[in-house]
């Protein structure tokens, strides 16, 4: 998946501007960036939650996107909750085609949550259950926005054992703060600043962007 | 009774089948609609009271159908900005997911309403004119 000149602004603030990420199947991509930089706004252009000014996205050299329908093919998960609260999971998992039993496999203590719905599981419970459902679900590309915020260290280490394992099957784009979650998972690592995105190498760059110290 | 019900489904089927056409993806539209049921209950809660109070009304009185269609077509903006603001900030996502685009997210419940609305009425007024 191609992602090219994105150009996002709000009246005269300029969020992004010629901004792009690549993903592809068996890698995941890392975008690190600080807050305010524009890497949540860059995953709703992608969804379509927001329409930027510019945006250009393809999919394996195909002549024409049905942008309009990237749900079909992109998965995100966006930074905060953002299932039905009156669902429930088990509702959640049939409609985006995910067995339920793999999330019992991935913490047994789900076992007999699957009747009950998202408002009555606690912030780190429903957000383990949202992350699973968007990295485990079919389809081609997923973005994942900040997944490691807000849930137990053992949860982030069991979460980046299931990205490295799912790569196999899709391509994924991920961010959070937690940059040193993000380096271990990543096999392409991009960085928003300005607007623009750069790609990242080393450590160095990120000391050179002011990322980090 | 039968050919003035048979003409009404008609009507309806003709109305929705280029939104049909218009509304393509790998999801089905009825899926689609059974969805926005989900995330629009209250648009069509609010909307079914006044359809059918105004399809009730048009049962005695057909020449009120203008003033009911022309406030139904008032009211839609309205209910539209109630929907966008009350919305749950993420929720969008949930569906936008499963391959419903944002114009369809915030079309098909009145698409689909304003359909149910007008076949109301035609079914009302010819009950109507059987009636008399």
């Amino acid at each position: 998946m191609l992602v090219d000149s994105v150009h996002l602004e709000f009246g005269k603030l300029t969020v992004l501007q010629s901004a792009f990420v690549t993903s592809e199947r068996g890698k995941v991509t890392g975008v690190l960036g600080r807050n305010g930089t524009g890497k949540s706004c860059l995953f709703k252009c992608i969804m379509g939650g927001i329409k930027p000014q510019n945006i250009f996205v393809r999919f394996n050299d195909e002549q024409s996107t049905d942008y309009g329908h990237i749900g079909d093919r992109v998965k995100y998960l966006p930074q905060n909750l953002f299932m039905p609260p009156r669902m429930t999971l088990d509702e959640a998992f049939r409609l985006y085609d995910v067995e339920y039993d793999g999330l019992v496999s991935f913490d047994p203590k789900f076992h007999t949550f699957q009747k009950k719905q998202f408002r009555e599981l606690s912030g780190g419970e429903a957000r383990v259950a949202e992350m699973f459902i968007i990295i485990k679900s079919p389809s081609d590309f997923c973005i994942l926005d900040e997944p490691f915020s807000n849930i137990a260290p053992i949860h982030v280490e069991k979460m980046q054992s299931l990205i490295r394992e799912e790569k196999a099957n899709k391509g994924i784009i991920v961010s959070d703060h937690l940059y040193e979650a993000i380096i271990q998972v990543s096999d392409n690592l991009f960085l928003l600043r300005d607007g623009y995105t750069f790609p990242v190498r080393s450590r160095e760059d990120l000391i050179r962007h002011g990322y980090i110290r | 009774m039968w050919i003035l019900m048979k003409m009404t489904i008609r009507t309806t089927t003709v109305v929705l089948m280029p939104m049909r056409n218009f509304i393509d993806g790998s999801m089905n539209i009825f899926r689609k609609i059974k969805l926005s049921a989900r995330y629009a209950k209250a648009v069509y809660l609010v909307s079914a009271a006044y359809s059918f109070t105004a399809a009730g009304l048009c049962v005695f009185d057909p020449t009120l159908t203008p003033t009911f269609v022309l406030l139904k077509l008032l009211f839609i903006p309205v209910i539209w900005y109630l929907f966008k603001s009350f919305q749950r900030g993420q929720t969008i996502y949930f569906y936008l997911n499963l391959g419903i685009s944002r114009t369809e997210y915030y079309s098909i419940p009145f698409v689909v309403d304003f359909v149910v609305f007008v076949a109301l009425l035609t079914f009302s007024i010819c009950v109507g004119n059987v009636i008399r």
